[in-house]
């Protein structure tokens, strides 16, 4: 059946139709959390916001396999700010706890802060089963350092840090973790909800720094 | 072509033609999208990893400018058959994934669905309408090669 020529012009509009008007273009989310900065300067041409669960195991996959080699490859050479936002689910008894201390060790600076997302996350199957995450956090820091943690921790601010991070995570309608949001000049460039691997990002990362 | 054969013809049309236009779009860059799709199809396990964001880069737009294709109606046939191409290419694909033991994403029309029996069925049916325009096209373009072939009492 040959279609006559005002009819693919009709269809042709169809298309544009379609994209344009049925398919919006998505709303960005806002881009002013507050967060932790585990690498680069909010200033470096790209930003990683990830809304991780230490007790996760795809964030821990993502931090470890992934969110490491980022933070070694370009963050060290201010080319991707990552910036992790702490998301405790509910079903997960110690994920809160385990965001309590990561919340104090960020104000301690960024190598404690580090220290802590390492030890958290490697020694995540361990601390899931026994609850027992003062103890894995005591084990990666010096005596000193974990003292002035313990202090830190007493601060009500960080419950309500925490809080804010969660009530932010729900405006940006995050459904399971880990959830990351990649931008370039404010603007948000791709959303990705699970685990992805290095090679994929690393593409993904060379092409925009191009 | 009877009434209803010409109204089977454009659902069939605008059936495939809306699921591999929304199919391409929610995967790619316009969605924000690309990651997630490359994350998809690393769940499958049968691309090289070197191989996964090209092909997530440029693989919703061939589903994009197919569903374009297929709307617009030029060789109709042609399109047809390259969309029962690629649905069979996905079936299989599903299947294999299912039949391995592959607890993935299937990445098929968004990001939320584990691959099940019942997904397969579901691409198994989109299936049904390219089939019928590629079967359509066949027998019009065998009814076109008839009337051209002069026959013994013309000569």
């Amino acid at each position: 059946m040959q279609s006559r020529p005002w009819i693919q012009l009709f269809n042709i509009t169809m298309c544009a139709i379609l994209f344009f008007a049925v398919f919006p273009v998505p709303v960005q989310p806002a881009d002013q959390a507050s967060g932790q900065v585990l690498g680069g300067s909010p200033e470096a041409p790209i930003k990683i916001e990830v809304f991780s669960d230490f007790e996760c195991p795809s964030c821990r996959e993502l931090y470890l396999d992934v969110m490491r080699r980022v933070l070694v490859e370009y963050s060290s050479q201010n080319k991707v700010c990552v910036v992790y936002h702490e998301f405790p689910l509910a079903m997960h008894p110690y994920a809160r706890e385990a965001a309590r201390y990561a919340e104090a060790a960020a104000r301690l600076g960024r190598d404690k802060l580090l220290m802590v997302y390492d030890t958290l996350f490697m020694n995540q199957a361990q601390w899931a089963e026994d609850g027992q995450v003062e103890a894995t956090v005591a084990k990666a820091l010096s005596r000193a350092d974990f003292q002035m943690l313990k202090k830190v921790m007493l601060d009500p601010g960080i419950n309500a840090s925490i809080e804010k991070e969660i009530l932010l995570g729900n405006q940006y309608r995050i459904m399971s973790t880990p959830t990351f949001f990649i931008y370039t000049g404010g603007k948000l460039q791709q959303k990705v909800e699970g685990r992805l691997t290095f090679v994929s990002l690393k593409q993904f990362l060379d092409s925009r720094l191009k | 072509m009877t009434a209803k054969m010409r109204l089977i013809h454009w659902l069939c049309r605008i059936v495939l033609a809306a699921v591999f236009i929304y199919s391409g779009y929610v995967k790619s860059e316009l969605n924000h999208s690309t990651l997630q799709f490359a994350s998809a199809i690393s769940g499958y396990k049968v691309v090289p990893e070197k191989f996964v964001y090209p092909l997530a880069q440029y693989f919703p737009w061939i589903e994009i400018a197919l569903g374009a294709w297929i709307l617009i109606g030029w060789k109709i046939g042609w399109s047809s058959m390259a969309a029962s191409g690629l649905m069979l290419f996905f079936i299989g694909l599903l299947s294999i994934t299912l039949y391995r033991g592959i607890d993935t994403n299937c990445g098929c029309f968004g990001f939320g669905d584990r691959i099940t029996w019942k997904t397969i069925v579901r691409d198994g049916s989109l299936f049904i309408p390219a089939l019928y325009l590629v079967i359509e096209s066949w027998i019009r373009m065998r009814k076109k090669q008839a009337a051209l072939t002069p026959t013994a009492s013309q000569t």
